[in-house]
């Protein structure tokens, strides 16, 4: 009876803890990556496998399919340290190929961080402009000119890029859309 | 060495195999039943909501854009098909609608629509061939529950008075 009962503990251990690294490994392993920036293929199309949908689920609920929107997260910077909000990064690139963008800024916790300006995201419809029409953030605990995203000193931060109904080439090819650099200015 | 093999391991792994495949399969469920169960606060289901503007404080659907307001109707499609419309104006609007298992089963935006009001008949799987309305478009669910979520486009003063009052048209009713 005790030698039955340990057996049974020890599947249901097995199977969810193979089932965790299964959801986190196998969903990101069907990611793409640019740079820092990684996407699933497709975050919520209904052809996704098992462990797409269980990660998105948890990463990512109520991701819409691939033609609508196509979502990047970034953990690290372009150098492949983790974000920090302690320190300040420059986030620069051309346009991106999509109706409208955004880049927002989370905590850890995939909340969005409190700031006194309440400001959480640059969208393409309100970010400043670089002289080549592309953009440049900068992520910070201190105050910057132009595009800012106030850290608030969060030890860890998520930055998640939107695209908005995509251009169509985009849409079918995501791994050659050009995202931008994530590039670490300085840490206190 | 086979005694420990027939008896211990084998058993291990199969209920192993058992419990992995069914918390992969529950997981987004799980999530979804959760996500319905909170909007489902907000009157109920097939009732619109009109979510406030996401800050640090209060979210209503998780990972939210600040650059969008979001309306919701917690699709309850058990005892008939609901009807769904919406008039977008100038600006980013979608309408998504969501299964029980997270899936994006459909997504049409304000572009799709040419300037026309959107017309969907959401109807579940239980539901014997639902006569549609003129100019509605018929999308079916595998699952009796599920989620309608409008996204419109609010990142700037302008936008977001637009786009509050095109999603303040949203219907969502039973048939």
């Amino acid at each position: 009876m005790l030698r039955a009962l340990a057996i049974l503990i020890a599947g249901i251990a097995l199977g969810l803890g193979t089932a965790a690294a299964a959801i986190s490994q196998l969903g990101i392993g069907s990611a793409v990556q640019i740079g820092p920036w990684q996407t699933p293929i497709d975050a919520g199309g209904p052809g996704r496998g098992a462990y797409l949908r269980a990660a998105a689920a948890l990463r990512a609920t109520l991701a819409l399919s691939r033609q609508e929107a196509i979502y990047f997260r970034a953990t690290k910077d372009s150098q492949g340290h983790p974000l920090r909000g302690t320190c300040t990064y420059n986030i620069h690139g051309p346009d991106l190929p999509a109706r409208w963008w955004s880049i927002t800024l989370y905590g850890a916790d995939h909340y969005l961080i409190a700031n006194p300006a309440n400001r959480y995201a640059t969208a393409s419809v309100n970010a400043t402009r670089t002289p080549d029409g592309g953009f440049a953030i900068t992520v910070s605990p201190t105050p910057h000119p132009g595009n800012w995203l106030d850290t608030a000193r969060t030890e860890n931060i998520v930055l998640l890029a939107r695209l908005y109904q995509p251009h169509p080439d985009a849409a079918a090819a995501p791994a050659q859309i050009a995202m931008p650099s994530i590039d670490l200015q300085g840490c206190p | 060495m086979m005694r420990f093999f027939t008896r211990i391991l084998l058993p291990i792994l199969l209920i192993a195999a058992v419990v992995h495949a069914a918390a992969v399969w529950a997981v987004p469920r799980l999530v979804m039943h959760k996500v319905i169960q909170a909007i489902d606060q907000h009157g109920g289901p097939n009732t619109v909501y009109h979510a406030p503007q996401a800050t640090a404080a209060a979210r209503t659907i998780p990972l939210p854009s600040p650059d969008l307001l979001y309306s919701t109707c917690a699709l309850d499609l058990s005892a008939g098909p609901v009807e769904v419309s919406v008039t977008p104006g100038p600006d980013y609007l979608s309408l998504a609608v969501f299964d029980a298992a997270t899936d994006n089963s459909f997504v049409t935006n304000d572009e799709n629509a040419h300037g026309q009001p959107i017309h969907l008949l959401i109807a579940g799987p239980a539901t014997p061939a639902p006569s549609i309305p003129q100019g509605a478009t018929l999308v079916r669910l595998d699952t009796a529950r599920g989620l309608l979520l409008l996204r419109g486009l609010a990142a700037t003063p302008e936008l977001r008075a637009r786009n509050d009052a095109a999603r303040h048209s949203l219907v969502c009713r039973r048939q």
